[in-house]
């Protein structure tokens, strides 16, 4: 993985942000579209969306005369294996950690 | 705001007296994080964790509440004074459960890196790499004994 992860995870540290990944994930949705489903304005979701796009978390899908977002997972995916990797590495010091405390 | 956050549980045969030790005590921190730790138990106090390899990393105590809990800020700069910004938190929670103890840790902070937080992930994972090698070195020793 090449790309920079600091963006992404800015970008997920709102519940606002999850929120339209979540809606956005199951399907591809206009910001007006995400406006009535979010009790958020359509201003703070083009925000979101400009933020979540920068990240490459979603794409522009232009669709007739309105845009629509769709989720890209590959992103996701990136951050998910970076947590589990850090994960791993607690899993291996908590368990050394055990060894040491059943000795003493 | 949501928190990212890696979080793991152990269970562990000893009270928790012994396993607040293995998480402070600086010559017991050394068998499973880093090869060089200097700390002291004051809320506040900055302290040190040395890997052969890659440094050392300055931390400091943020929660000290024995034997219940323990928190520390770990810069992943070397040399570098932790802040919010360029470190993550890490924090220790201990529990009796089922005649033992209930060890939890959380790590968060990620999302609020400002530089490179790819990197600074590296530097954990490659932190990691050394301490496997630790882990096998002790292990070795246990068979020996």
């Amino acid at each position: 993985m090449t790309e920079k992860l600091t963006p992404v995870f800015a970008a997920l540290a709102d519940e606002t942000r999850w929120d339209i990944l979540r809606r956005l994930g199951s399907r591809e949705l206009s910001a007006s579209a995400l406006a009535t489903e979010l009790p958020v304005t359509r201003q703070a979701i083009a925000k979101h969306l400009a933020v979540l796009t920068d990240a490459g978390l979603v794409e522009a899908v232009p669709t007739g005369r309105e845009i629509r977002y769709r989720a890209l997972g590959a992103r996701l995916s990136g951050v998910a294996a970076e947590l589990d990797r850090i994960g791993s590495a607690w899993d291996d010091r908590l368990g050394r950690i055990r060894a040491i405390a059943e000795r003493l | 705001m949501s928190e990212l956050l890696v979080t793991r549980t152990v269970h562990i045969n000893a009270h928790r007296s012994a396993v607040w030790d293995a998480i402070t005590v600086p010559e017991l921190i050394t068998e499973w994080f880093g090869n060089t730790a200097d700390l002291e138990l004051t809320i506040g106090a900055p302290g040190r964790l040395g890997w052969d390899d890659f440094g050392e990393f300055r931390i400091v105590i943020e929660e000290i509440d024995e034997p219940n809990v323990f928190a520390f800020r770990w810069a992943r700069e070397k040399d570098t004074d932790p802040r919010p910004g360029n470190s993550t938190l890490v924090r220790f929670r201990l529990a009796d459960k089922d005649g033992g103890t209930e060890l939890t840790v959380r790590e968060t902070g990620w999302e609020e890196f400002e530089g490179d937080v790819e990197a600074a992930m590296q530097d954990n994972t490659g932190g990691w790499i050394s301490e496997l090698d630790e882990l096998v070195a002790f292990l070795d020793k246990q068979d020996s004994v």
